[in-house]
């Protein structure tokens, strides 16, 4: 499948910008003409990556950037949110559904969980001490003209 | 996002409205928890003007869904649509919480 598009930004991973991101990211994607279910999928997943950023990787999130690269195809949208923060050391426990490391925050530990199923394909690489890289692709259902 | 509560006969009412995320959780929290102080012998969230909903509203909304069952109070959910009614089927709460109609 061929490349129409590329979109690249960063921000300071304040909670504030999570609606920015997420709308931006969805509006991105709007020249395929996704359906509402679609658009909503990728708010969510986008939404779910972000908070982690800015909940979990830095000591100072406000100080620090959130990185999100969007790559639209034909048929799909490529997702990656990275961070440069304290990465995660092990990955197989933090995706486990309900698993938090904050649980007297009140997080329920299904931000990964939510990542998988509101889209097609997810794969996260962290390093301890260098960051995190989320990748998601979510196929594009076309709404009727 | 906006949020407020509104208490008669014993039946507490939380309407959260807009876009609920880590940036105004907090908010969120403390007005359904002023509700609770309130000793409520039923809860209503009423969500039919909330369009965006994700894994931090619903570890908030876990959290007292659970303190007032060990209290004996149900909670309802009211007027869930396209993007919170998907969060809310995938997170398993659907099959918890009791709907409101
Ligand atoms: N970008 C990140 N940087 C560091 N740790 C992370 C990051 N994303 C996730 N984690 C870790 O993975 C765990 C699980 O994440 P998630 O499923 O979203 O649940 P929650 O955010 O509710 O804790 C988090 O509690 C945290 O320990
Ligand atoms: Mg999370």
């Amino acid at each position: 499948m061929s490349l129409i598009n590329q979109m690249k930004m960063s921000v300071l991973a304040k909670s504030g910008n999570e609606a920015f991101v997420r709308s931006a990211v969805a509006a991105f994607c709007v020249q395929l003409n996704p359906t509402l279910e679609v658009i909503n999928d990728i708010k969510t997943a986008v939404s779910e990556a972000v908070t982690n950023v800015i909940v979990h990787a830095y000591e100072e999130p406000e100080k620090n950037f959130v990185y999100i690269e969007a790559e639209l195809f034909e048929d799909s949208l490529s997702i990656i949110i990275k961070d440069t923060g304290c990465g995660i050391k092990n990955l197989e426990e933090a995706m486990q559904p309900m698993f938090t490391s904050k649980p007297e925050k009140e997080r329920s530990g299904m931000g990964f969980t939510f990542m998988q199923t509101f889209t097609d394909e997810l794969e996260v690489s962290s390093e301890t001490g260098a960051g995190t890289t989320v990748k998601m692709r979510k196929y594009i259902k076309k709404a009727e003209e | 996002m906006t949020v407020h509560r509104e208490f008669w006969g014993g039946r507490l009412v939380i309407y959260i409205c807009g876009e609920l995320d880590e940036s105004n959780i907090d908010i969120a929290r403390e007005e359904f928890d002023k509700g609770i102080a309130d000793n409520p012998n039923t809860v209503v969230l009423e969500m039919s003007e909330l369009k965006f909903i994700d894994s931090t509203g619903i570890g908030m909304i876990i959290s007292r869904y659970k303190r007032l069952k060990s209290m004996g109070v149900p909670m309802y959910v009211k007027g869930l649509k396209a993007q919170t009614e998907k969060v809310f089927r995938m997170s398993g709460l659907l099959s918890i919480i009791k709907i409101a109609h």
